[in-house]
């Protein structure tokens, strides 16, 4: 809830920049938001949420460029649905189960992440190794690397300890080179 | 956590952005094609309903919505920016339970004042004095519940609950409402639109608070803990009086303490409060960063009520 006074947009470019989204990508943002809920009401819901989530990473997004700021849009989107399916304690029955919960039972790996994952200039190999990630471990990885949410915000969202989205983190890492591996690739 | 450890960490996060970003700019081509699709199919348009809802959305949170409001002023500051900073140890009112390495360690709640907007945020001095932005981030996390000892009369509570970024109440009267809200500061801060509003220090509970009046809407602003977290009161269509009554018989306990470190954890175990000599007191410094040519320290002190400043230049004072 935002407070009378509060600003989330001080000056009339980032009002504007908010609007122009709205225009530009509102149908992008409820059909994305229609794929986890099924009626209207919901989805409408979830756009309105993403946009208070949105507008209080204006400056961030202001600055990415046209593609990057789509995807922004997209996850942005994503997670506030799934946030809307757990807070309706409807999750379990839209969705397959909530990708965080199988984080733990899997075990780490013993090679770090280091030993693997060597040299960066390999991302075409890293995007098919995407595709095969879990969905836990893709909602996790793009929290950090691409919303660039801190393990805080992180947690706060999961309902779980900083620490615990440290592991499930590295243990995200570690299956991503693990996979690349198996591809037969050497990092 | 080694340095070893800690130097391997910023190297996977590096390690991994940079490839991310391969991957948020095929999850981006996509997302751009079905957009251009959308646009041009009619039927996937976005209801003129919700489009509607999305712009009040923007509005609420632009300085535009307000700006109407701009009316009597006594005190608009003169200055470009004038920087108060607000220390407080900790407060009579909210006692927590909190690590003796918590306890000792400085907040800041850092007050800029602009023209036409204020803005809030929070930094805390550790022990070593290291600054962080983001206090909570290796200490525990501590949740707060809110009830409202005191509303005034025929006010219902409409609305509660929490998000990522805090909790609040909501009561309403007809017209009039009060939001109580829970945020924290740290890592992200807060702007309010202050233009052309009243602006004064009261004190809450013991605590130095802020008050923001524009025509029927007032605010007041306090700092809680160590962790950046604040409370917050909107009042429209109330009075002063009555939104800081509602603030002084506001009733806040810790309800929820999690750890991150072993020995936090003991502390939290052995009881919801902590009294130590610093719990008893409330100590709040002021730093005036700027004040207008001519301006000097006349007086400072403080007392059971506060602390104060008084700068005077001639008949005109601050």
């Amino acid at each position: 809830m935002l407070s009378i006074f509060q600003l989330l947009l001080d000056t009339d470019e980032k009002q504007r920049f908010m609007e122009e989204l709205v225009e530009e990508y509102g149908a992008l943002m409820l059909a994305t938001a229609r794929r986890y809920v099924s009626g209207d009401s919901a989805a409408e819901d979830i756009v309105q949420d993403s946009m208070v989530k949105l507008m209080r990473h204006v400056d961030k997004i202001m600055s990415l460029p046209k593609c990057n700021l789509s995807a922004y849009i997209v996850v942005t989107v994503r997670n506030a649905a799934f946030n809307y399916l757990r807070d309706e304690a409807v999750r379990e029955k839209h969705v397959l189960a909530s990708p965080l919960d199988t984080l733990d039972e899997l075990a780490p790996e013993e090679n770090t992440v280091e030993e693997r994952l060597i040299l960066a200039d390999e991302k075409r190999q890293f995007r098919q190794v995407w595709s095969r990630l879990s969905e836990a471990d893709r909602m996790l990885l793009e929290r950090k690397y691409l919303l660039e949410e801190t393990d805080a915000e992180i947690a706060e969202e999961l309902g779980c300890k900083q620490d615990s989205v440290r592991m499930k983190l590295t243990r995200a890492k570690r299956r991503a080179a693990k996979l690349y591996d198996e591809g037969g690739n050497t990092l | 956590v080694t340095r070893s450890e800690t130097l391997q960490e910023r190297y996977e996060d590096a390690l991994f952005s940079l490839l991310m970003e391969d991957v948020a700019q095929e999850m981006g081509a996509q997302a751009l094609e079905e957009n251009e699709r959308l646009k041009s199919d009619p039927s996937a348009a976005m209801p003129d309903a919700l489009r509607r809802k999305c712009m009040k959305v923007v509005r609420h949170g632009s300085r535009k919505r307000r700006s109407r409001s701009a009316g009597r002023t006594t005190m608009r500051m003169a200055t470009r920016v004038a920087v108060i900073v607000m220390v407080l140890i900790l407060s009579l009112t909210v006692v927590l339970a909190i690590s003796p390495a918590v306890r000792s360690s400085a907040m800041r709640w850092v007050m800029k004042t602009h023209p036409d907007h204020t803005e809030f945020s929070f930094t805390s001095n550790d022990n070593q004095g290291r600054t962080q932005a983001d206090p909570g981030s290796d200490t525990e996390r501590i949740r707060y519940q809110m009830t409202a000892n005191w509303v005034p009369d025929g006010f219902e509570l409409v609305d509660s609950g929490s998000d990522v970024f805090g909790s609040w109440l909501q009561f309403r009267k007809g017209k009039q409402n009060i939001i109580i809200s829970m945020r924290s500061l740290a890592g992200n801060g807060l702007n309010v639109d202050s233009e052309g509003a009243e602006q004064s220090f009261v004190l809450v509970q013991g605590k130095m608070a802020l008050l923001l009046s524009k025509e029927d809407y007032h605010a007041i602003y306090m700092p809680l803990d160590q962790q950046g977290n604040g409370v917050m009161l909107d009042g429209e269509g109330v009075t002063a009086e009555e939104l800081l009554k509602v603030a002084e018989n506001l009733e806040i306990t810790p309800v929820q303490t999690e750890q991150t470190d072993s020995s936090a954890a003991g502390n939290a175990e052995s009881g919801a409060l902590s009294f130590g000599e610093e719990q008893g007191s409330s100590i709040q410094q002021l730093t005036a960063n700027w004040m207008p040519d001519g301006f000097e320290l006349v007086d400072s002190g403080e007392d059971a009520f506060g602390s104060w400043l008084t700068f005077r230049s001639g008949s005109r004072s601050l």
